[in-house]
Formats: structure tokens, C-alpha cells, sequence
């Protein structure tokens, strides 16, 4: 008895031992033994039975459809968070993903910035002396060193030419 | 299908809608005690058969309680159309089971 499946040991030693109470004592013997001898038998159809009620075989379309559908909304973020900029909502995985291109379209943003800023300053400083010049011709060539961590096809080539077009626009390009 | 599950399920479509106990079963089929157990849980795990307890209280009958099995009605005819299948004939089943071999009911 001990051979079969716990779930099942009550049903089966209490329907045995009906059948043997209802034999005669010669021959429960034989009874006995032909139970013993189907006994691995009866053990491997329980445990069957008990291994398809418990672990139901997963059905492939749910599970491809799932699937399909993680890959598009990973595929979809990743795509966005490639072209992400920094403020936007997928900036943080861009950092995270991409750190590299991530680094240099930070770096561009703030020397855009920085650019736009000195690009102001000169205009006010158009009238000023010579010692405030010296100042942002300091602060342009901090600018060029921030323009050349940048990588070409993440925008250098606009900023240098921003950077310019500022510098020879407010007339102290030729002073470098 | 072995021919001891052939028997059992003749011995069960001869009076499909009869309960019966395994020892019963046994005598019918002409098996012996002890045997069928196995074939029993494969055909109710399949949903061929349904079994019970016995309705009655152990201590007033003054014996354990029986296990009583019954086709169902889909088992039935799945049972019937396996038979016909089955690749014993029915001549081996006439031979061994004489009062079985007329076919189910």
C-alpha cells in the first residue's frame, strides 16, 4: 500500500480490504500477492493520473502570443530609448543601454547650451574692453573642447558651425 | 488493448448502466482477484469509467465499504468503438470468455 501515490492510499486500503474480507482465508493469500504483484502497475497509472491533473501542458498560442508581445514592447522601447534625448521619459534606459551615444548627446546638449550662453555674452560685452574679450575667447575654446568629445554623426558638425557663425558674427572670430 | 482490458470492458458493457465492485468484476471477466485494479484506474483516468463508495454505514453491514464502478455514457461507446478495433479478435475472446463473445450490449 505503501507503494501508491499518499492521495490515494485510503481509497485503495479500504476497497482492498472489502475485496478481502470477502474472500474466503485461502484465498486472500493469493489475493494478496496478485495485489502486490499489479502494484507497481497501479502505482505508475495513479502517479500519471496525478501528473496530469497537476502540471497542465502550457498551450502554445497564449504563450506565443505573450511572447510576441513582450518582444514588440521591448523592441519599441529600446528603438525609442536609441533615440532618446535628455529629458525625456526613456532617458534614464537610453543612460543605462546606450551609454556611449547617451554620453555624447548629453555632452552636445550642454555645449549647445554652453554655446548659446557665450553667444549672448559676446553680444553684450560687443562694447566692452579688451579684458572681458579675453574672458570668452577663454570660454570659446572651453566650448571647442566640449564640441570635440562629441561625436560627428551626433551633431559636432552643427555645433561647429554654430559655433562659428556666433563667433564670426559678433566680429571676435579674427582675434583667435 | 491487452486482453484482460478487453475483458473487463465486455464484462462492463454486457450491463452498461450495472454497477459493479472490482471482486465482482473479476468473476465476471474470469480474472483473477487482484488483477484489475490497474485496468480500472486507466479507464476512469481516461473517463471511461466513474466510480463510488458504496452508500451504506460499515458498521451496521458488519463489512468495509464496496468500490462500485460504472461506465459512462461516453465511455460506453468509446468502449464499443475500441472493441471493434481492437486487434484480438473475437475469436480469441469467444475461445477463452465463451458468454462474453456475443458482443456487448
Amino acid at each position: 500500500m505503501c507503494m501508491l501515490p499518499a492521495a490515494q492510499r485510503v481509497r485503495y486500503a479500504e476497497e482492498f480490504s472489502d475485496e478481502l474480507f470477502e474472500l474466503s482465508h485461502d484465498e486472500q493469500v493469493g489475493y494478496a500477492l496478485r495485489l502486490l504483484g499489479r502494484s507497481w502497475s497501479l502505482r505508475h497509472v495513479l502517479n500519471d493520473s496525478l501528473r496530469n491533473s497537476r502540471v497542465p501542458r502550457p498551450r502554445p498560442i497564449p504563450v506565443l502570443a505573450t511572447m510576441t508581445a513582450v518582444l514588440v514592447t521591448v523592441s519599441g522601447v529600446s528603438s525609442g530609448a536609441r533615440t532618446a534625448e535628455p529629458g525625456d521619459r526613456l532617458w534614464p534606459l537610453t543612460m543605462v543601454c546606450y551609454s556611449k551615444p547617451a554620453r555624447s548627446v548629453a555632452t552636445a546638449t550642454e555645449a549647445q547650451a554652453y554655446l548659446k550662453h557665450m553667444s549672448d555674452t559676446l553680444a553684450r560685452v560687443r562694447t566692452g574692453g579688451a579684458d572681458r574679450a579675453g574672458q570668452v575667447e577663454d570660454a570659446l575654446r572651453a566650448v571647442d573642447d566640449e564640441v570635440s568629445c562629441v561625436e560627428v554623426e551626433k551633431g559636432a558638425g552643427t555645433l561647429r558651425d554654430e559655433r562659428a557663425s556666433s563667433v564670426s558674427g559678433s566680429g571676435w572670430w579674427g582675434h583667435r | 488493448m491487452t486482453l484482460p482490458t478487453q475483458l473487463v470492458i465486455r464484462t462492463l458493457l454486457y450491463e452498461p448502466t450495472r454497477e459493479m465492485y472490482g471482486l465482482e468484476i473479476c468473476a465476471a471477466a474470469e480474472l483473477p482477484s487482484g488483477t484489475i485494479h490497474p485496468i480500472l484506474a486507466r479507464l476512469e483516468q481516461a473517463g471511461w469509467l466513474e466510480s463510488r463508495w458504496e452508500d451504506v454505514d460499515p458498521s451496521e453491514k458488519g463489512r468495509p465499504r464496496r468500490r462500485y464502478y460504472r461506465l459512462t455514457s461516453d465511455g460506453a461507446e468509446l468502449a464499443r468503438a475500441a472493441l471493434v478495433r481492437a486487434r484480438t479478435s473475437g475469436a480469441a475472446v469467444a475461445r477463452l470468455r465463451p458468454h462474453l463473445a456475443g458482443g456487448p450490449a
